[in-house]
Formats: structure tokens, C-alpha cells, sequence
């Protein structure tokens, strides 16, 4: 009789059901859809989110200790490494704080193939971007379209500059070499197939239904919350404020081309989608202006061999795919930098993560630090 | 001997002494001109800002470590900078002061940008301003990582992109590139590394 009475007793579901205890689950560093080395610890209650805590480092190389120690030009190539994704604008945000700092005048030709190729850099990374974040979601598809079409972005790269991936496509005062022949047909060519493209992956997941449950009200963030947190980027514009570099602050000849801001409403993942995708067309737009004008001209301005910029300090930023890439370089006038200060938007916005996971399901987890486009490189750096 | 001759003279020439050009010293530092905040700022907080400055068009005011809050909250308010941007620190070892903290704020209301500077000695203290703008928890964990400058009242200041029980303030000027935490390496990792061969023991 006693053990009849203990079985029902120990009703398992009803005391799991109410159970208040708390569990900490581990997430990566190892875990494929932490884009990299990314270590969250959750706190869940039965599969809510009651708190999390992000550990990052594992990545850590030192880049800004090891740019002390290296000349201005010396520095540039280890700046690609940092968002790897998009390397082209990491290494424009460098070159053009160092510009600012020694007075360097670009010419207009550099500065328009400047703006093709990291437009064509933030292309790639959107696609990347949505590739990894539908394959997280459960959207096999979309991530072998994309890599279709970032190839075609790599091999463009790959002409102009020889590498794919760590391209260190530009120098201080403009490029390395003119572009080769046949650059203004592939890439002309690649704005020609793209707007077919996003369509097709706009089919297979803007009005999914699946897509729609997975992103709609999930990680949603207020743009008075955004700006507090200090996110930038298409993550901030997807809550709905209207702020690019671009327009706000032109550098490289940015003023002279039209382009539209797109912004979300609500400020949940699936509005973020959106503001990429467009994104990637404005992008396009952008390209094809700039292809049609490349002015003549030189490539490159005169740079003494050796450069010595003036004393002094500087801070400047970009528009990069991911948000505001920005440098604060210190000069004491000798060929090495005193101090460099990497900003980089991923270490930004990856704060948020806690604030817009809180409540929502374990695997809404995947799904927000896929929307917040992080990268490790340039969070560790 | 003509090729020795030879030789003398090429050896001659290599050696004629080239002088540079010589620069002159080009100042980046201009004073401050109609800036509206820079001269309300100074009426409002006189004993807290020091100076003002205007390099490559970007303003940098200069402050003292003294109720820094009020001054910060004062921006954010009044002058509208709604974002810290970045966060950072220099360090200056021959310096009296030898740390500068270095706030980077933005208004996305005036689309401006401020660099604010205070100096501060080593050991000493600084206000977090994680309660004005959420997202200096972050960079101040990394400052205190990277230069063991403290903040106080930091909700959470814990070592952010090296190892908890790392011992060593690797930002310092007086931290060597080559150098690392020899203890943590061999509790961790098994290994001791002469620093000036980089050879693993």
C-alpha cells in the first residue's frame, strides 16, 4: 500500500510543472549558431530566458597593442582581420582615419572605386548575414543561394586585389594599382543578376510562414532602448531611426550618390530582415552610379614613404556593413601610432543581446544573435 | 686599382650626407570657435572644464575628475549627446596624470560628435557613466581590463576580454608586446615561454 501511495505522490509532470528551480545551460563557445567563439551563459526557467551573460574573448589577439608597435602602413592588413567578413570597409575605416590625421587629399577616381567595393563588401556580408541567420532558423535553402551569389562578389575582390577573403584592398592616399580591365563588366554584370536574386530569397522567406513565427515580435527593442544600448547599423535602423554615416557625416564622395534609408516600425527581427534586404538594393543603386562616373584621373595621391602625420587625434567612423566601424588614432609625430582604438559595432551591439532575449524561448536566442549580425573577430579583436 | 678607385668614389657619394627637408611643426590644435555647448558647458561647469579644443573639425573638451556625473548627465539632457559611442583610455606613463579616459559621445539630435578627455593619476577612481548611457558597462570592463583603471559603482567590473585571473594590464606602455601572463600560461596551459626568444620550456 505504501508504495502505491509514494507513486502517486511523485507525480512527475505536476512537480516538473511547478518546478521554480532555475537552470543554467551553456551555450558555445563551440556552438555553430554563435557565428564564432561566442560563450552565452542562460538562465532559464523551464525554457524562458530569465538572464544571460555573454563571455567573449576567446578571440582576443591584440590588435591594438600590436599596432603600436608597427609603422601606419604596416598596420592596415591586421585591420582586415577584424571583421572578416567584410574586410574591404574595415580596412577603408583605417586607411581613412589615417588620411584624416596626416591631411592625405584622395583622388575622386580612388574614391569612387573605394565606394563600389565596399558597397559590393556590404553586399557580401548581408548575404553571409542571411544565409547563416535562415540556416539557423531552419532555412537550408537560403543559405546555398546566397553563397551563389557572394562568390560572384569574391571573384570581383579576387580581380581587383588578388585575395578573396583578407583582401587589404586599399593604401594610404588611394589604391595599390588601377583596377583591371573587365572590372566594370563583372561588375555591372553582378548588378544585373542581383535584383532577380533577392527576389527569390524574398520567396522563399518574407512571407513564410515558418519565417514569419520565427521572427515576428521576437527581440524587440525600442529606439530609445537602441540608442542607450548603443547599437548602430541596419540593427538600429530596423527600430526605426533614420541614421546612416553616409548621410549624416558623407565621406568618400557618399554625398554625390542617391540612396534611400530604409528603416523598420517595430523593431523585432523580422523588420531587421527587411531593412538588409533593402539595403543590399540601395547598395546596388549606389554601385551602378558609381560604375557609370569613375572619373579619369590618378589612383592614388602622393604619399611620402615614410609617414610622419602631425601630432594630434583623431577619431573617425564609417558606415560599415554591421553598424558605425569607427578608429581613434593618436599621433606624437614619430612613424608609429601612440594609440589606436578600434570601435567596432559588433562589441556594441552584442550588449543588447540580454536586454532583447529576456522572455523569449531558448531557441529565440539563436535566432536574436543572429539578427544582431555579430562577428567575434571584431568583438575580441 | 681604377676599380678600387672607383669603388672609393660610388663609396663617397653613398656617403654624402642628405639632408631632409626640414618640416615645420604643423599645430592640429585650434581654439575653440562659436560652438554654442562649448560656452554654455564652460559658464555651467567652470570649476570641472579645463579647456576646449578643435582638431580636423572635431571638438574635444577637456575635464577635470571632479562630479563628473552631473556634467555628463547635463549633456545628455540638455545637449542632447544620446549616445556614448566608444569608450577608451591612453595611458601616458611619464605623465603626472597618467591615464586619460576618453569619451566619445554623439547626438543623433544635432548630428554632432564629442570627444571628452580627463586625465586622471594611477589608482585613481572614476565614476561609471553606465547609469547615464547603458552602453559604457562594456567598455568600462574592457578599460579596466586592458589599463586597471577602476570604476566605481560599476554594476559589474570583472575582467571582460582576458582570462578572470589574468594578472597583467596589457594596454599599459609599460607592458611589452611580447610579453604574457607566465604563471596563468603554465597553470592553464602547461607551458613557460622565455620572453626575448618566444622559445616554449
Amino acid at each position: 500500500m505504501d508504495e502505491v501511495k509514494n507513486i502517486n505522490k511523485t507525480n512527475f509532470a505536476e512537480e516538473f510543472v511547478d518546478a521554480t528551480e532555475e537552470l543554467v545551460l551553456n551555450m558555445g563557445p563551440q556552438h555553430p549558431s554563435t557565428h564564432g567563439v561566442l560563450r552565452v551563459i542562460l538562465k532559464l526557467h523551464h525554457e524562458k530566458v530569465v538572464d544571460l551573460d555573454c563571455d567573449i574573448g576567446y578571440l582576443h589577439r591584440g590588435v591594438e597593442k600590436i599596432s603600436e608597435t608597427l609603422s601606419y602602413k604596416l598596420a592596415a592588413p591586421y585591420m582586415d582581420r577584424l571583421d572578416y567578413i567584410s574586410a574591404v570597409s574595415n580596412n577603408l575605416a583605417y586607411i581613412e582615419t589615417i588620411e584624416k590625421l596626416a591631411g592625405v587629399e584622395v583622388p575622386k577616381k580612388a574614391q569612387y572605386i573605394r565606394v563600389i567595393l565596399t558597397e559590393l563588401a556590404r553586399i557580401s556580408s548581408h548575404l553571409l548575414w542571411l544565409a547563416t541567420h535562415a540556416l539557423d532558423i531552419g532555412a537550408m535553402t537560403v543559405f546555398l543561394y546566397c553563397f551563389r551569389e557572394r562568390e560572384e562578389i569574391l571573384n570581383i575582390f579576387e580581380m581587383v586585389t588578388g585575395a578573396r577573403l583578407t583582401t587589404n584592398a586599399f593604401r594610404i592616399g588611394g589604391l595599390p594599382q588601377d583596377v583591371p580591365e573587365g572590372f566594370e563588366k563583372a561588375v555591372k554584370d553582378f548588378c544585373e543578376i542581383l535584383p532577380g536574386r533577392i527576389s527569390e530569397y524574398e520567396a522563399l522567406l518574407t512571407k513564410n510562414r515558418i519565417w514569419l513565427a520565427r521572427t515576428k515580435n521576437v527581440g524587440v527593442i525600442s529606439p530609445e532602448d537602441a540608442i542607450a544600448i548603443g547599437l548602430t547599423g541596419p540593427s538600429l535602423r530596423g527600430s526605426g531611426v533614420k541614421w546612416d554615416l553616409r548621410k549624416a557625416h558623407p565621406y568618400e564622395s557618399y554625398n554625390e550618390f542617391e540612396f534611400d534609408i530604409p528603416t523598420g516600425e517595430n523593431g523585432d527581427t523580422y523588420d531587421r530582415y527587411l531593412v538588409r534586404l533593402e539595403e543590399m538594393r540601395q547598395a546596388r543603386r549606389i554601385i551602378l552610379q558609381a560604375i557609370d562616373g569613375i572619373p579619369e584621373g590618378d589612383f592614388t595621391a602622393k604619399v611620402p614613404k615614410v609617414l610622419k602625420p602631425p601630432k594630434g587625434e583623431v577619431y573617425h567612423s564609417i558606415e560599415a556593413p554591421k553598424g558605425e566601424l569607427g578608429f581613434y588614432v593618436i599621433s606624437d609625430g614619430s612613424t608609429k601610432p601612440y594609440r589606436v582604438k578600434i570601435k567596432g559595432p559588433s562589441f556594441y551591439n552584442l550588449q543588447a543581446l540580454k536586454k532583447m532575449c529576456l522572455g523569449h524561448y531558448v531557441a529565440d536566442v539563436v535566432a536574436i544573435i543572429g539578427t544582431l549580425d555579430i562577428v567575434l573577430g571584431e568583438i575580441d579583436r | 686599382m681604377a676599380e678600387e678607385k672607383n669603388k672609393n668614389d660610388s663609396l663617397e657619394k653613398g656617403k654624402a650626407p642628405r639632408k631632409p627637408p626640414k618640416k615645420e611643426e604643423v599645430n592640429l590644435y585650434e581654439e575653440i570657435k562659436d560652438f554654442d555647448t562649448f560656452t554654455k558647458v564652460k559658464e555651467k561647469f567652470a570649476d570641472i572644464v579645463l579647456d576646449g579644443k578643435r582638431i580636423r573639425e572635431q571638438h574635444i573638451f577637456y575635464i577635470k575628475n571632479e562630479n563628473i556625473l552631473d556634467f555628463f548627465k547635463y549633456l545628455r539632457d540638455e545637449e542632447k549627446y544620446d549616445m556614448l559611442a566608444d569608450l577608451t583610455a591612453i595611458d601616458y606613463p611619464d605623465r603626472e596624470k597618467r591615464f586619460a579616459i576618453l569619451y566619445n559621445i554623439y547626438s543623433f539630435k544635432k548630428l554632432e560628435r564629442l570627444l571628452v578627455r580627463m586625465d586622471i593619476a594611477d589608482g585613481e577612481e572614476v565614476e561609471t557613466v553606465s547609469e547615464i548611457w547603458p552602453s559604457a558597462n562594456w567598455p568600462e570592463r574592457e578599460v579596466y581590463d586592458m589599463f586597471g583603471i577602476k570604476f566605481k559603482n560599476h554594476p559589474d567590473l570583472r575582467r571582460i576580454l582576458l582570462p578572470e585571473d589574468w594578472k597583467t594590464h596589457p594596454l599599459r606602455k609599460d607592458f611589452d608586446v611580447k610579453n604574457r601572463d607566465q604563471d596563468w600560461m603554465e597553470r592553464h596551459l602547461g607551458i613557460r615561454e622565455d620572453v626575448n626568444s618566444g622559445e616554449v620550456k
